[in-house]
């Protein structure tokens, strides 16, 4: 059994890096983008069928009301996605901007073209938000998850546990007020 | 309403939208009809092409409000508050813009100058009573009569100008309303003047309340700022001047920033503010700009937030900001009501959870700052709150101004009053109502899973205001939903808040389904554990341990309800929807007809030890529902931890199951069996697991021993129940294709090879299509109708059975025959069944054609006492051999069989494409009808080798048949001629007419004869006669000769006389054989009969 599966998982990785080096839309990060931007309270990532595949926040004691949001902010991404698909041609773009504010929160969206979703959440009061920032975060979120997935120790549709990816994660948030 | 809500209440004038009063005076509407018609004209079927006004019904003796006295120094005035409350309702309700003055006068009125001066007195009455308002007043007189065009009424324009003068009237204030059918138009033109009236009293007004601007200082009167720009705004919209209304209010709001905040009056500037800000919102709504009205609001929050007020009514600020924000979405609505369009980001809906959540606020402080309040205090400080002449000022202090010191005592004792207040006040139903305002406008923006928030937040409220039914039916709802999208912090917070729920309302099934759920999904097996022990307290009809995190006050008495809980039937916990502690695969092993092998494996990861009850099994075959008991008691007894058990169970089928689909519905496990306290988990079988999205990608992780085991079970849920097979031969014996109207027949041959007797055997014979055939039995020829069953009773061993049909089909399309024979051997069902096609072909075409008698030539049309030849073809077309066995002829009396019918076809057997004849002469009848049916022939017949024979009737095709005046018949002496040997030969002529035929005669010379006779004469035949012509023939040579040509010709003109050369070619033998004299021999006559050609 242990044979067989390890069979399996070279397979897998073989694939994967087949596909890796076919897929050319796929967005790598550039060395501009990857400067320090840290200024979300929480980043999510969250899977085809709108299961949580990641989520991190700033301040855990308020975990459960991120998760609402980012619950919430699904709607919003599904309507996006219903009305782009028929009106919009330009699929490979994949930011979806800003999704709803609370008096708290700002709250943006990132769709791949395989449907899974990034969300993260800025504080408010982030005032110095650029448009290109927050591009430039997910792109580097999606590149990330990308990586997750080409490791052939991954399964597709588990939730992600990843040092590597938790680094990135950790880079874009806002540093913790001591 | 309780004191705190009324005063945060908006009151109901600031939400309407504004319309100029017009007072009516003078229409009496409950006795005079036309009054009536003429009110409800003007207030019912209001539409919005109307004029925006509204009208009130005012009594002739109306006392209306007198305005205040002119304040002699302005300077010296000092406001007492921002806003009076009364202000409003009075300009809405009691000083009309206009007032209008009905009365009945016609102008050629009997009573006209008596009827004048009342009325003038009337309008000199109301005058008066208006005294000090610019109120504009106009007389309305209701005139019966029709009105003549202006300028020929000259008694009209007399007495009107005579009216006006007297009651002091302007020209354009008299109007006349005649009542015609037309009352609707009437009244609508008397509104749009009423309004034109209306728009320039208000402007009037306008004016004076702009006039005491110069006056006014802004240290002094910052409030008169804030109150006449309210007051210009509030006219402008009366008149329907919205943008100057918006210009006016936006200024009053921004003089209401200016104003310093202080103890005093911060309560008042808020109120006052948020009226101001709802009324800049409503306004631009109006004139849609929604997102003009949207950052408004925004910024006055933003400006407000802060300014929290007393920190010990801190809670009626935090009520301040939830009223804002639920009159602001309840505006919203209305306008989308009105049609603007909102979006999924845009909606009331935010609106109505922010102010829900800024009353969860208002509850948290409510419940910090006033649980010490516990008396009212006296004397009641918050008397007269109703009735204050001023927005939101304190009931203890009205009028006071924010420079006066306060007087702490009074203070204090209307903060405790307010506190008292607000902890007696139910805040749980207003977040409940507000939340669910803002459900529903989720919902219908298509935010689910916002609405589910917020759903789950009402739960939460409901469970805070100790309402744990509704509080558990909610989260019981949204619970499939969360844990469907696998949001599990938010499903494990709601499994925990139900199961509190559950334990509080006692309710067994909620809280065992919650439980079975709870012991599969948290992690830590003291929680686990701890939930498990009090699913198997409530099976064994105890009371469970108490759920952390309910109100200490609440455990006795939900202890006390778990005394006599029960469930009403067995609580089905489905299995399917959570990742559950136990997981169950079945499987259909082997699957024959007399025993079907199911495993089914069960894994159980549970924290105690645990026995249940009974393992059932539930499967359905042939739409028939079975449950069948797999294991009991012992067998089923779990330790903690891992651990993987397997059970086997065998079904029998039953007859009626052979060939049906079973399968396993559903597999059951029973815990406890306390009648209201026994639970039933469900298992599909499949043992899938909820959580795993991708099932096919679940080899690729790393599973552990009994999980592996588990794994690598394929389940499998359905079977065909097979049928055993048919030991007994059948043999169909047919031979298609059937030819179109024969008897075909069909024979089955059974042979038993069976070992023991077949019982119940019973054969079956159906067409499945073209079901219009006769069916007969070979043998009998007994007629059957289909379909057709025989029952064979029992076969022995090594029997055999022969069974034969004939069947007649008597239309081309195809059939399909279905046999089958069933019977039970050893207890099981054999069935053994047959379908095959039949074709069905044509087996011949015949065709009957008419030929002339002695030289076969086709003919057109026969002639009476003329005979002719009836030839009958059959062409064979089928591969079947066909065998005649017989035909004959039936005819017409008015036809004469010349010689005996002689068949021919008799015993021919015929395949494809052979032809048969037979000629048959025929004489007609003179005097046969048009009409006549000539006859048929009819054949006889069937396949080769076969007796059971079909007639096949084929009729002589009609043909006209005419008259004959006149017939030429000739005869000689011996039928055959010698050479050289006299030969006499006769015609004979027949009129058969009733009048004289007159003939010319020639009969041509002949190479090869002599002759003697008439060669050349004129004929008379009488009619009804006959004449005979006898020649004498002397043959010159040997062979076929051409005889010597009769000819005739007609004299004189007789149209009935037919083609008479036509005639005699018809009748009359060209040629004769002639024979050479023999030798020796005698001559003779009786020499064979001539052979005519």
């Amino acid at each position: 059994m242990c044979l067989h599966s390890l069979v399996i998982r070279l397979k897998r990785f073989l694939i994967v890096i087949l596909f890796k080096c076919q897929v050319s839309d796929f967005p790598h990060a550039s060395v501009n983008d990857l400067r320090n931007i840290n200024m979300a309270v929480c980043v999510s990532l969250i899977g085809k069928e709108n299961a949580p595949k990641y989520i991190t926040c700033l301040d855990y004691e308020k975990e459960l009301d991120f998760h609402y949001k980012i619950h919430t902010s699904l709607d919003i991404i599904e309507e996006k996605l219903n009305s782009s698909v028929k009106t919009v041609n330009d699929t490979r773009e994949l930011y979806l901007g800003l999704l709803y504010a609370t008096e708290e929160h700002k709250i943006f969206g990132y769709v791949t073209n395989t449907k899974i979703k990034i969300v993260i959440i800025i504080d408010a009061n982030h005032s110095s938000l650029r448009d290109n920032e927050i591009r430039a975060m997910f792109r580097n979120l999606h590149a990330a998850y990308a990586d997750v997935v080409c490791n052939p120790f991954y399964i597709p549709g588990e939730p992600i546990n990843s040092k590597k990816f938790n680094s990135i994660v950790e880079g874009m948030m806002l540093s913790k007020k001591i | 309403m309780s004191y705190v809500n009324k005063e945060f209440e908006f009151p109901a004038e600031l939400l309407v939208h504004p319309q100029a009063l017009i007072g009516v005076i003078g229409l009496d509407t409950l006795n005079n009809a036309l009054h009536k018609a003429t009110w409800d004209a003007m207030c019912n079927h209001r539409r919005s092409e109307r004029s925006p006004v509204q009208f009130k019904f005012f009594p002739p003796t109306h006392e209306f409000p007198k305005p205040k006295a002119k304040k002699a120094a302005y300077e010296l005035h000092i406001p007492k508050g921002i806003l009076k409350r009364n202000w409003m309702h009075k300009h809405l309700t009691q000083i009309p813009a206009v007032i209008v003055i009905f009365y009945d006068l016609d102008w050629d009125d009997p009573d006209w100058e008596e009827k004048k001066s009342e009325c003038v007195s009337r309008v000199r009455s109301i005058r008066s009573s208006l005294e000090g308002r610019n109120c504009k007043i106009c007389l309305v007189l209701i005139q019966k009569t029709a009105p003549l065009p202006s300028g020929e009424d000259v008694l009209g324009t007399e007495r009107a100008n005579a009216l006006y003068q007297a009651a002091e009237l302007g020209y354009k204030a008299l109007f006349i309303l005649p009542h015609t059918e037309h009352l609707l138009g009437y009244t609508s033109n008397l509104e749009k003047a009423f309004y034109d009236l209306a728009v320039s009293y208000y402007q009037m007004e306008m004016r004076s309340v702009k006039s005491h601007r110069e006056n006014m200082n802004k240290t002094t009167h910052q409030y008169l700022y804030v109150r006449h720009q309210f007051k210009l705004g509030f006219f402008s919209e009366l008149k329907q001047d919205l943008n100057s209304a918006h210009a006016y209010y936006s200024e009053a709001y921004s003089n209401l920033l200016e104003v310093r905040l202080s103890d005093t009056n911060e309560f008042e500037v808020k109120t006052v503010a948020g009226y101001i800000d709802y009324k800049v919102c409503r306004v631009l709504f109006c004139q849609n700009k929604p997102r003009d009205a949207i950052s408004h609001f925004k910024a006055h929050i933003e400006h407000y937030k802060q300014k929290r007020g007393h920190a010990h009514l801190l809670f009626q600020h935090f009520a301040w900001l939830s009223k804002q924000y639920s009159i602001f979405a309840d505006l919203f609505d209305e306008m989308i009501h009105q049609g603007l369009p909102a979006a999924q980001t845009q909606h009331p809906g935010f609106y109505y959870h922010q102010a829900a959540k800024y009353a969860i606020q208002r509850k948290e402080f409510a419940l910090q700052l006033c649980s010490g309040v516990t008396a009212y205090p006296e004397p009641d400080p918050l008397v007269g709150w109703d009735r204050l002449e001023y927005y939101g000022q304190r009931a203890w202090r009205p009028c006071k101004l924010s420079a006066e010191p306060l007087d702490p005592d009074m203070e204090r004792l209307g903060i405790i009053a307010l506190q008292f207040v607000e902890r007696a006040t139910d805040i749980s139903s207003l977040i409940i109502g507000l939340l669910g305002s803002a459900i529903s406008q989720f919902k219908t923006y298509r935010c689910f899973r916002m609405r589910r928030r917020l759903i789950v937040q009402m739960g939460e409220e409901y469970f805070n205001s100790r309402e744990y039914g509704k509080a558990l039916t909610l989260v019981m709802h949204m619970l499939y939903d969360y844990r469907q999208e696998q949001w599990y912090l938010i499903g494990d917070k709601l499994l925990k808040s139900g199961l509190a729920s559950s334990y509080l309302t006692a309710s067994v099934t909620d809280y065992i389904q919650l439980c079975v759920e709870g012991i599969g999904r948290f992690n830590k097996i003291s929680e686990a554990s701890r939930i498990m022990n009090n699913l198997i307290k409530v099976v064994q009809g105890q009371v469970p341990d108490k759920e952390p995190d309910i109100p200490y006050d609440e455990e006795a008495k939900a202890k006390h309800l778990w005394l006599t809980a029960k469930s009403s039937s067995p609580v089905f916990v489905d299995m399917s929807l959570f990742p559950p502690p136990i997981q169950l695969k079945a499987v259909i092993e082997k699957h024959e007809y007399d025993s079907i092998v199911i495993k089914i494996v069960i894994r159980s990861i549970l924290p105690e030890e645990f026995q249940f009850d009974c393992l059932k099994l539930c499967v359905t075959c042939a739409t028939q529902a079975r449950e069948h008991v797999v294991a009991r008691n012992e067998d089923l007894l779990f330790k903690n931890g891992e651990e993987l058990k397997e059970f086997s169970t065998t079904l029998t089928p039953q007859p009626q199951d052979i060939g049906k689909t079973l399968q396993i519905t559903s597999v059951l496990l029973n815990i406890g069996n306390l009648e209201g306290r026994c639970a039933v988990l469900k298992f599909t079988g499949l043992g899938t697991d909820p959580t795993t999205l991708t099932p096919e990608l679940s080899f690729f992780k790393l599973h552990q021993d009994i999980e592996k085991e588990f794994c690598k079970i394929k389940p499998c849920l359905t079977c065909v129940v097979s049928r055993r097979s048919a030991e007994i031969d059948m043999v169909i014996d047919a031979e298609p294709p059937a030819i179109f109207n024969e008897w075909y027949p069909i024979r089955v041959r059974l042979k038993s090879r069976e070992t023991s007797t077949a019982t119940e055997a019973v054969f079956s014979f159906g067409i499945s299509q073209g079901n219009d055939c006769e069916v007969e039995d070979i043998e009998t020829r007994e007629h059957l109708s289909l379909p057709l069953t025989f029952s064979f009773g029992d076969i022995e061993p090594g029997a055999t059975f022969e069974k034969g049909f004939i069947m007649k089909i008597s239309s081309m399309e195809s059939r399909t025959v279905d046999i089958k024979v069933s019977y039970n051997v050893d207890g099981n069902a054999c069935l053994i069944e047959s379908n095959f096609k039949i074709d069905v072909i044509e087996g011949f075409t015949t065709s009957i054609k008419y030929l002339g008698l002695l030289r076969f030539e086709p003919l057109d049309n026969l002639y009476e006492r003329e005979a002719f030849n009836a030839e009958l073809v059959y062409n064979a077309q089928s591969m079947v051999p066909i065998t005649i066995h017989s035909s004959y002829i039936n005819i017409s009396p008015w036809l004469k069989l010349i010689d005996d019918y002689y068949d021919s076809f008799k015993g021919l057997c015929m395949r494809k494409d052979e032809v048969a004849q037979n000629v048959v002469s025929l004489l007609p009848i003179p005097g046969i009808p048009k009409s006549e049916e000539l006859g048929e022939i009819v054949l006889v017949w069937a396949r080769e080798g076969e007796n059971a024979t079909t007639e096949t009737k084929i009729k002589l095709p009609p043909i006209e048949i005419n008259e004959t005046p006149l017939t030429v018949v000739m005869k000689t002496g011996p039928s055959l001629g010698t050479y050289v040997t006299l030969l006499p030969v006769t015609y004979t002529l027949t009129n058969h007419s009733h009048s004289l035929i007159t003939l010319s005669l020639v009969v041509e010379a002949s190479p090869s004869f002599m002759f003697a006779g008439h060669k050349q004469m004129v004929l008379y035949l009488q009619p009804k006669s006959s004449k005979d012509l006898r020649y004498c023939l002397y043959p010159l040579y040997c062979g076929v000769l051409a005889l010597p040509k009769l000819k005739l010709s007609q004299i004189g003109d007789n149209p009935s006389l037919p083609n008479l050369t036509a005639l005699l070619d018809r009748t009359l033998h060209s040629t004769m054989y002639i024979m050479p004299k023999a030798k020796g021999q005698p001559e003779e006559e009786n020499l064979p009969t001539p052979a005519i050609t």
